[in-house]
């Protein structure tokens, strides 16, 4: 893993305008990738992951701040000129059904982006289409399936493949399982992490289940009401997190105790997340933070390192 | 806002004293699809004793969620149970008819399911639909279900609730349309509660929110619940004893201790490797190989035996009994020695 950004946030701000009122959904927001590693980034419903996974891309625009790729701006680019730098990045969503043309082929859907780009020609891309099918776990004739003869989960198998033909450095994965059955999920992950491992891939990899983001990242970013309040090493994250809203968030992830007196206390974070409307000063979390103080309600913490790759922001880290 | 913490839960294993409040016998249903007919539960036995929390664990398809539907009677389409048990208050639930099950429903079993938060009737405010429980089973009149609701809403947390009472679902966050729900399921005092992956499609510290909650109002009211999850970590945390189940049979069965001391069955093993543990977030999990099948015949042998690492040829063709392997804990496996014998069964 090279300690150079390869993908690079900066000041990152969004809002949209909703019933007439302005909706905060990222909020001040830097983050970096670097080449190689896998990233994840987790936070509730609402918390503003999904948007800045989607500034990441270029597929939203953002407000203001700068999104560079090997040093590269973005920002500001029209739709067209973004093209060629979607060959080094690539998004799985959620819902594969509704990605995937149903009346294309599952192998003219993977290496749709290759043909429309000239890149290949059809028969040389329906070649790559099965090698790229067998890599990510089905059949090589399934090229020849329509979308909907096959289960979510190979649905979800088609997408990624179809993310894999450009041959990208990096895939931003929204909730990209979530909506699978669990045990499929669990294969899933297994894919993307061999993935990494085979291609070094680096993951932008969004989703509020902790779970799956913990088996896939070398880094956690926690977002909550549009703002990242901590970044860690996994290891670090799951064990020690800092920030009293992560605290709360990853204690919620229940281990299976050796016996019951190793159970964990069910301990619930009172309240609820604020609306992202009225916004007061201070510290995004202040609300529902069990330590604030009056600096909290005031002032608005910065992001900073304590430590080797570990930043808060939090007054009272 | 009440500051919810649980205390460890109360064992009642080993108190024979205790008659149980349900108790499941043999059951077996199937449904009629186009393509013939799927085996979805065959055979199932569990009991629920007051106060108790069963844990019923499973991937879908495992016949988990069918057990209790088909309990409450709300099986669906194609849906028959083709015979067993459910004795409830020394009635048989299934020989019950559909508006004699409806006396039960909601009344003396309550219900919390994963979606239920969009079960309300969205043109009527939710203190109203709470009250209903009450004003419809006849157990007081509207007036006093409006006093006591709001008394209710109070003591699950929701603030404010004189104004929440008339406030539409949409209204209302997730978090408390989730409260909301566990209002209107527990408000008739039913004895035992059915929760069928009742914090699956929260966000995590709003699941924790409803476990804490949920564990806290059952204790204090002595509410049995049995709990229907895939995940083992909220399982260990919440219940008193654990019912394995695949291909709709029971794979094992323990108290909790005994179940996390000593887990048995392959497959129960296998959940726990595919399982993440937040203490070694490193540790690489290994998923079972693929999925739980739609049985269209009644499995012959062991139905995990296709998924199963130890499957040998008796798995394939015989099916495994359920039989004691240590003090109150049963197995389902050709492959695990009984209490009382030396060695498992022969294996051909």
């Amino acid at each position: 893993m090279s300690l150079t950004p390869f993908l690079d946030l900066r000041h990152i701000e969004k809002s949209f305008r909703v019933r007439g009122k302005r909706l905060p959904a990222v909020r001040d927001v830097s983050l970096s990738i670097r080449e190689g590693e896998s990233l994840g980034l987790v936070g509730e419903s609402g918390s503003g992951k999904s948007t800045l996974g989607r500034c990441a891309i270029g597929l939203t625009a953002p407000d203001a701040g700068s999104v560079r790729l090997f040093g590269q701006e973005l920002v500001g680019r029209s739709r067209r000129d973004l093209r060629p730098f979607w060959r080094h990045m690539q998004m799985v969503f959620q819902d594969a059904g509704v990605a995937l043309h149903p009346r294309m082929t599952v192998g003219r859907n993977v290496i749709d982006l290759l043909v429309a780009r000239r890149l290949v020609s059809r028969r040389e891309g329906l070649e790559i289409a099965r090698q790229l099918l067998e890599q990510v776990g089905l059949h090589a004739d399934q090229a020849e399936a329509f979308p909907f003869e096959l289960s979510g989960g190979q649905q979800q198998r088609v997408m990624i493949a179809r993310a894999l033909a450009v041959e990208p450095k990096l895939l931003i994965c929204d909730e990209a399982v979530s909506a699978l059955d669990v045990s499929v999920q669990a294969q899933m992950m297994d894919l993307f992490i061999r993935l990494k491992q085979e291609r070094n891939l680096s993951y932008l990899f969004i989703s509020h289940n902790l779970p799956t983001v913990g088996q896939i990242a070398d880094r956690i970013a926690v977002m909550y009401l549009g703002e990242i309040v901590e970044v860690g090493t996994t290891q670090r994250m799951f064990q020690k997190p800092y920030h009293p809203y992560s605290k709360a968030l990853f204690a919620s992830v229940l281990p299976i105790p050796a016996n019951v007196s190793a159970r964990r206390e069910l301990r619930a974070l009172p309240g609820e997340m604020p609306s992202p409307f009225d916004l007061s000063r201070g510290c995004p979390f202040h609300t529902r933070c069990p330590v604030a103080v009056d600096r909290c309600r005031d002032v608005r913490p910065q992001l900073r390192a304590i430590d080797d790759d570990h930043q808060v922001a939090c007054h009272l880290a | 806002m009440a500051d919810f913490v649980v205390e460890a839960r109360t064992d009642f294993s080993n108190d024979v004293s205790k008659q149980p409040v349900l108790e499941v016998r043999d059951l077996v249903v199937q449904f009629e699809r186009a393509d013939g007919v799927v085996h979805a539960v065959n055979g199932v036995d569990f009991a629920v004793r007051p106060g108790e929390w069963l844990g019923i664990i499973g991937e879908s398809g495992s016949g988990k969620s069918v057990t209790l539907m088909s309990i409450l009677g709300l099986l669906g389409e194609g849906g028959r149970v083709i015979r067993g048990n459910a004795w409830f208050n020394g009635v048989d639930l299934v020989q019950l008819s559909d508006r004699q099950l409806r006396t039960v429903r909601g009344k003396d079993i309550g219900v919390v399911f994963q979606n239920l938060a969009e079960g309300f009737n969205p043109y009527l405010p939710i203190g109203t639909q709470i009250a209903e429980v009450l004003v419809n089973h006849r157990l007081c009149t509207r007036r006093t279900a409006h006093r006591r609701v709001i008394e209710f809403m109070h003591e699950l947390g929701i603030a404010d609730a004189k104004a929440r009472f008339h406030q539409y679902p949409h209204e209302l966050s997730g978090g408390m349309r989730q409260r909301a729900m566990i209002a209107s399921a527990i408000v008739s005092e039913p004895k035992v509660i059915f929760a069928d992956e009742p914090t699956t499609a929260l966000d995590s510290t709003v699941q924790m929110q409803v476990l804490a909650l949920l564990t806290d109002i059952c204790r204090k009211r002595g509410t049995a619940v049995v709990m229907v999850t895939h995940d083992l970590g909220v399982a260990a945390h919440t219940c008193d004893r654990i019912v394995v189940m695949y291909g709709g049979i029971v794979m094992e069965e323990a108290p909790i201790d005994e179940f996390l001391q000593f887990p048995t069955h392959p497959y129960t093993l296998g959940l726990r490797d595919a399982s993440f543990d937040p203490e070694q977030p490193d540790r690489p999990l290994r998923p079972i190989p693929g999925v739980a099948p739609v049985l269209l015949e009644a499995p012959r042998g062991c139905p995990f035996a296709p998924r199963c690492h130890m499957a040998t040829t008796v798995c394939r063709e015989r099916l495994p009994a359920l039989r004691q392997t240590r003090p109150d804990h049963r197995v389902a496996c050709h492959h695990v020695q009984g209490e009382n014998e030396h060695e498992p069964y022969p294996i051909p």
